[in-house]
């Protein structure tokens, strides 16, 4: 009898212990249920008040190269790369035409007074103007592409046009059979001597024995007097001419045209000018140096001072190319090169 | 207090029933989680829809600011071109007119009025007339020398900024009676170092409004702009124009692109605003507003799917849960009221259910089968009664009333025997006191036969006089007890020892017919002996099967303790039964 009322407390305690915990467990419940319910109704209401965090939107002037909009080659990168800004940044910019010095400075300096964030320069017809109105205007920024300016306020970009050159040489080093390839300049200027030393130093890398005749032309905008300079370089028995005179340029490859001979080009591609006698350029980046300054204002880190872009900085590109002329093996040759001239392999001097 | 009486009376009726807690539990989680799940796709919904408008408004606001931009730029550019034309051709008046005057009919929608001033902001030529007067000019001279006319002062501070600062665009203006939007764009001219002029065009804006008033968003959805200063220069709504920038929208000045919510000052309806910053040398901002109520009604539209969705699921698996709760708990129901049907009238019935294959058919039928089990059971017990009942009646007639009846027929002639012969009624006294003590101990055999745990409580020595005195009773055999030893064992090994001696005690008077019988027990630390001897006619061993005569019962008892029985009989001379059991532990059993 009492072992059975033993038994039966000790029961009882073990089902109050139960309980205990049962109880407990049921006490829980409703405070995870409401905290759960709680989280969601806070975020429901911080997802209706949430507002979107505004965003500065940059104001950019451009002023263009003497050759405008539609050259199809450096202006065009330039306002490409603009484009290519805007949807990436979401900016807000200008480009003004070049016409001559004094209205440029005008535009400029109206540009700066508009409290523009950044005003670019393409090309070196900028240069004196840039200087002067980035000291009038010290809060303002600028940048000078492919052109060296200096000021506190101004990055300048400028391309080891050299790099590119040297791959151009090597390609017509390639494709010379009678030895002796050439390079027409516009003006002796340090851009053009550079695009010599290089084309020059490429051709000596691939073949010792070919021979480079080296030209200026005196002038940038005057097709007739390269198409007369180019006609007597492949009298001589050159048959690849390296184009580095701008318009001039045009008159080599009429010249290649009626000779039957290659050219090949700095900027921009001018393939369909001379199918079969244009094997191709080399075009300097100005996109990537627009889009890179623009970049560097948006995120603050803007600096002064003069960079410049080569391959590795992909600032110059290689091609497109003809591909009747230029043969796969030839193409692996100048990605090869390339590759060490990136890896700082091969070194070019600019001289 | 409430909260705490309402939970503990939820918890009562909880407790009540298995059925209940599954009901409320799984209903409870249900509904629980398709909350959670309804909520956090109302959230998500609510969030994507939220950052579409947004992101669509912003994207209104920013293309029609980057598209007024352009068209701002494009006409600086025509102007700025202009300039560098009327630079180029001279200073002359007469040719300077003429091309004004072509640039004012080449285009009379966009260039409105033209005017021109020298470096002393004095007016020289001024081509403000309406497009019929200027088509009847065809001499340049005639307008050269027309008398100076007073002009609007922002047409001055035009021409005086221009020619301090450089090229300038004015603020918008409303001019005339039909309040045309214009700005004024100045330029200044050299022609050498000492000679420089100022030109000074007034812009239609018209065709620019125009592309703010056909950028709408949905029913309620407009755009307007505003100056650099903050004041409403475009707006679908001609009421709005000159009023101020709401503050909300201020960061739009400082050339930020944005979202927000506020309510319309004038109104006071809420909306949804998206910003963008033209830029460039104006200035101004674009806004594009649409009502909240239009922009989240598709939010609204969301919501009642998925609370209708929440609803309609929190309902079917309430009324599912209901359903399987109920089917799976309704046996256990029935169990437990059959089995409280039977706690209040103590009548077996079987649960009646219908089978299943689960653990509660089951148990249902396990149930059943025990109930059956039960009948029978009560069935037997009462024959077992019944025959237990009888027994007891023939023992007491066969012994009690036997040995009562024999003592009151003496009884009655006694006083009889008395009066004749002393001594013989003497000896016929002693004989009732035999008899009556006899039928004594006969109760009290049958008493302890009916009461087994007065046999545990007694001590051996008394049980077995007991026993002796009722067998003498019974069968008038004197039997002789006698003990030695300290007598204090186990309950188990006295009740088989009793028993032994029961049994055979009974045999001796049943089929001995001796003339004496002696019962010795001795109790030694270690080992008790039981000795029982008759002097009765004995048997032969071999011809006896060792299991009857309730010899198999008494080798069972005496192996159930442990202890060893043997058995001597001689034929006319009587039987010997001997147990011993040894105490091999030794121990003091209390």
């Amino acid at each position: 009898m009492r072992d059975t009322e033993k038994q039966f407390s000790h029961r009882n305690i073990l089902k109050r212990r139960i309980f205990i915990r049962y109880s407990l467990f049921v006490k829980l419940v409703p405070i995870i249920i409401s905290t759960t319910l709680f989280i969601t109704l806070a975020f429901i209401i911080s997802g209706c008040s949430q507002t979107t965090p505004q965003s500065p939107v940059l104001e950019i002037g451009m002023l263009l190269g003497s050759g405008g909009l539609g050259d199809r080659s450096f202006n065009d990168s330039a306002y490409s790369g603009l484009l290519e800004a805007q949807q990436k940044f979401n900016i807000r910019f200008e480009t003004v035409d070049f016409t001559n010095n004094e209205a440029n400075l005008e535009a400029m300096r109206f540009l700066a007074r508009n409290d523009y964030n950044l005003i670019i320069g393409i090309g070196f017809e900028h240069k004196e103007n840039i200087q002067k109105v980035a000291k009038e205007f010290p809060q303002v920024r600028f940048a000078a592409i492919d052109f060296e300016a200096s000021g506190d306020n101004i990055a300048s970009i400028v391309y080891r046009e050299q790099e590119g050159d040297f791959l151009m040489g090597v390609l017509a080093a390639m494709l010379t059979k009678t030895k002796y390839v050439g390079v027409i300049g516009g003006t002796d200027i340090p851009a053009i001597r550079r695009i010599m030393a290089g084309f020059s130093q490429g051709v000596s890398y691939q073949d010792d024995s070919v021979e480079v005749f080296s030209d200026f032309a005196g002038t940038f905008s005057d097709p007739q007097v390269g198409l007369a300079r180019a006609l007597s370089l492949y009298d001589r028995g050159v048959d690849v001419i390296h184009n580095a005179a701008s318009r001039t340029g045009l008159g080599i490859i009429e010249a290649a045209k009626q000779t039957g001979k290659l050219t090949t080009g700095t900027s921009g591609d001018q393939r369909y000018l001379a199918p079969g006698n244009v094997v191709g350029n080399r075009p300097k980046r100005v996109d990537t140096a627009v889009i890179m300054v623009i970049e560097e204002v948006k995120t603050g880190t803007f600096k002064a001072g003069i960079r410049s872009l080569g391959l590795k900085e992909n600032g110059i590109m290689l091609g497109p190319f003809d591909e009747s002329i230029v043969s796969k093996t030839m193409l692996d040759r100048l990605e090869d090169l390339k590759q060490k001239i990136i890896s700082g392999q091969i070194v070019i001097q600019a001289e | 207090m409430f909260i705490q009486r309402v939970y503990q009376r939820i918890s009562h009726w909880l407790r009540q029933g298995i059925q209940r807690k599954l009901v409320f539990w799984s209903i409870g989680f249900w509904i629980i989680s398709v909350s959670i799940i309804s909520l956090t796709f109302l959230w998500t919904g609510q969030n994507e829809i939220m950052s579409d408008i947004r992101k669509r408004n912003v994207q209104i606001a920013s293309v029609v600011s980057r598209d007024i931009n352009s068209q701002i730029s494009s006409i600086l550019s025509d102007i700025r071109i202009f300039s560098h034309y009327l630079e180029s051709m001279g200073a002359e008046m007469e040719d300077q007119t003429s091309a004004l005057l072509t640039l004012r009919l080449s285009s009379p929608q966009r260039y409105h009025a033209a005017y021109y001033f020298n470096a002393n902001n004095e007016l020289l030529i001024h081509l403000a007339d309406p497009l019929e007067s200027l088509l009847t000019m065809d001499d340049s001279s005639n307008i050269v020398s027309r008398p100076s006319v007073p002009v609007d002062n922002e047409v001055l501070a035009a021409s005086r900024a221009a020619s301090e600062t450089g090229t300038f665009i004015s603020d918008v203006q409303f001019v005339g009676l039909d309040r045309i939007p214009v700005i004024f764009v100045a330029v200044p001219l050299s022609f050498s170092s000492t000679l420089s002029r100022v030109i000074v065009l007034q812009v239609d804006m018209r065709d620019i409004w125009q592309r703010i008033n056909l950028s709408t968003v949905g029913e309620s959805g407009y755009t307007y702009a505003v100056s650099q200063q903050g004041i409403i220069i475009a707006h679908p709504d001609p009421a709005y124009l000159g009023r101020d920038l709401p503050s909300e929208l201020e960061p739009v000045l400082d050339r930020y692109e944005g979202f927000t919510e506020y309510n319309e000052h004038f109104t006071q309806r809420a909306v949804y605003a998206a910003y963008s910053p033209v830029g460039g040398p104006t200035g101004w901002g674009i806004v594009v507003e649409q009502d909240k109520s239009e922009a989240n009604a598709p939010i609204i539209r969301v919501s009642i799917i998925i609370i209708i969705i929440w609803l309609a699921l929190a309902t079917i698996g309430t009324v599912g849960i209901l359903i399987m709760t109920r089917n799976f708990t309704r046996p256990i129901v029935e169990l437990t009221n059959t089995t409280q049907e039977i706690e209040r009238t103590g009548k077996l019935t079987k649960t009646s259910m219908e089978e299943r294959p689960d653990e509660v058919g089951q148990l249902s039928q396990s149930f059943d089968q025990m109930i059956e089990r039960l009948q029978s059971m009560e069935g037997r017990l009462a024959t077992v009664a019944i025959e237990e009942r009888n027994r007891l009646a023939r023992d007491l007639h066969d012994a009690v009333s036997q040995t009562l009846f024999s003592a009151s027929l003496i009884a009655e002639v006694l006083p009889r025997l008395w009066e004749r012969s002393p001594e013989e009624g003497l000896r016929r006294l002693e004989e009732v006191r035999q008899l009556t003590r006899g039928a004594l101990a006969e109760m009290r055999t049958l008493l302890l036969e009916l009461r087994p745990t007065a046999l545990v409580e007694a001590e051996l020595p008394n049980l077995l006089s007991q026993l002796a005195e009722s067998i003498s009773g019974r069968t008038r055999v004197p039997v002789t007890v006698s003990t030695k030893g300290d007598c204090s064992f186990p309950a188990d090994v006295k009740v088989a020892l009793y028993r032994i001696a029961q049994e055979a005690l009974n045999n001796v008077a049943k089929h001995a017919g001796a003339t004496e019988v002696k019962v010795n027990l001795l109790c030694e630390p270690d080992k008790v002996t039981l000795k029982i001897t008759d002097d009765g006619k004995g048997f032969d061993m071999s011809s006896v099967p060792s299991d009857s005569l309730g010899i198999g019962i008494m080798h069972e008892r005496a192996g159930d303790i442990g202890a060893s029985l043997s058995m001597q009989s001689w034929v006319g001379r009587g039987t010997e039964i001997m147990v011993v059991w040894d105490n091999l532990s030794g121990e003091e059993h209390s």
